[in-house]
């Protein structure tokens, strides 16, 4: 068995339904998220008809192979990308591990996105610290989506 | 990198103190597992057990536990997985994972915990519903596409069982070869899904180990399923998957 790592949250790749006391530890943990907002397209008289699209770029979270840093953009609830913005290149190996891994992390929480479906099997999240990034970067997106009141397309 | 371990609640109403203690009890389960078991860790019971240091008989009982349930898996594979022809000397790390995520989740559901899924790299022991209601509507459960990991190639909705992967897009352990005791890679992915998430995980290993044939003793697993995807990409369905595509994969077993 590998060495463990550890995250509580309320979704694995960051769905509905996130618990206040995993939202409480993400937040206490994961300062620094960035936000940028687009504003959905509105209808004559300035009503809103479709969903903001939210860019929330996550803290940069130290590992000890170096830092990790993750970018997401999600219309109403629904996450269109996320993209490692910085990964690891200390080392040879390391850089070996980013440049493989990371395209396919970003697959996958795309992927889980777009199918539907809660969970996806398979999907090795082997860097924690891309996994706090990008909770972080999504519960931001997430929380400012819907606060723009378009939350839901 | 380690592996990482994620607890999904959804139950919708539970106290602060309930899930406090709930979680407590699946963190202590994992970390225990990662203390007896970290192959990473030369002062481990199994790293103690590998050298000779120690024998059995001074293990914590969870060693023999867990070996009990290799020596299930290595007669129901056919051999497929041997924990004790493995580099290094005895190794229960393909199943592992997977049996400390089933303990995990007990630990919460011990304590009340109705919704919740623990995932353990991408194994994934699952009770109750994503909904956090009593809807039986399950987890929704996306298979990735080995050849295209932004793709989902097939959904299922389970409750009450383990969903295993083994996959080349993975940086889980490597399947070894009983016979040489070499890695190798004889599926692009295995998915199994069962009542017991460690066995779906030695399942799964063995099946990349042995390639398309696993099917035969696949098929004669009890409520077993298994999505194989082959290196040369063709996807193999065992169980009540046989004969099924997208439609027969939407219903909630376990």
């Amino acid at each position: 068995m590998r060495p463990l790592l550890l995250t509580i949250t309320g979704a694995a790749v960051g769905l509905a339904a996130v618990l206040p006391l995993a939202r409480a530890q993400v937040d206490a943990t994961t300062p620094a998220v960035t936000v940028e907002s687009v504003p959905g397209p509105t209808a004559a008289g300035g009503t809103a008809t479709g969903a903001a699209q939210v860019t929330a770029t996550g803290p940069v979270v130290g590992t000890r192979y170096g830092p990790v840093q993750v970018k997401v953009t999600v219309t109403g609830s629904r996450v269109v990308s996320a993209t490692a913005v910085q990964l690891p290149d200390g080392d040879g190996q390391s850089r070996q591990i980013s440049s493989y891994a990371g395209p396919r992390l970003d697959q996958a929480a795309v992927a889980a996105q777009g199918a539907g479906v809660d969970t996806v099997s398979g999907a090795s999240y082997t860097s924690d610290g891309y996994r706090r990034s990008l909770q972080a970067a999504l519960d931001t997106a997430r929380a400012v989506s819907a606060q723009q009141g378009q939350g839901r397309p | 990198m380690g592996t990482t371990v994620t607890l999904d609640v959804r139950d919708p109403e539970v106290s602060p103190r309930r899930l406090e203690s709930a979680l407590a009890s699946a963190v202590t389960v994992l970390h225990e597992a990662d203390r007896v078991f970290s192959t990473y860790d030369p002062d481990s019971s199994i790293s103690r057990l590998r050298r000779g240091t120690d024998v059995l008989g001074e293990c914590p009982p969870d060693v023999a536990n867990v070996l009990t349930v290799c020596d299930v898996a290595y007669a129901q594979t056919e051999g497929w997985f041997d924990a004790w022809a493995m580099p290094g000397g005895v190794d229960p790390t393909g199943l592992v994972k997977g049996w400390a995520a089933q303990r995990a989740l007990h630990g919460l559901t011990r304590h009340g915990i109705r919704h919740a899924l623990v995932n353990a790299a991408g194994d994934l022991a699952v009770a109750g519903n994503a909904s956090g209601r009593d809807d039986g509507s399950g987890w929704r459960v996306g298979v990735l596409d080995p050849r295209n990991p932004s793709q989902v190639l097939d959904a299922v909705r389970v409750t009450g069982t383990g969903v295993a992967t083994s996959a080349s897009y993975e940086r889980g352990p490597l399947a070894i070869d009983p016979d040489t005791q070499q890695p190798v890679q004889r599926l692009a992915s295995a998915t199994v899904i069962g009542p017991d998430l460690a066995l779906a995980d030695a399942y799964a290993t063995a099946a990349v180990a042995h390639g398309p044939d696993a099917l035969g003793w696949l098929e004669r697993l009890t409520e077993v399923r298994a999505i194989l995807v082959t290196l040369d990409g063709r996807v193999l369905r065992s169980g009540a998957f046989g004969g099924h595509d997208a439609a027969g994969t939407d219903r909630v077993d376990g």
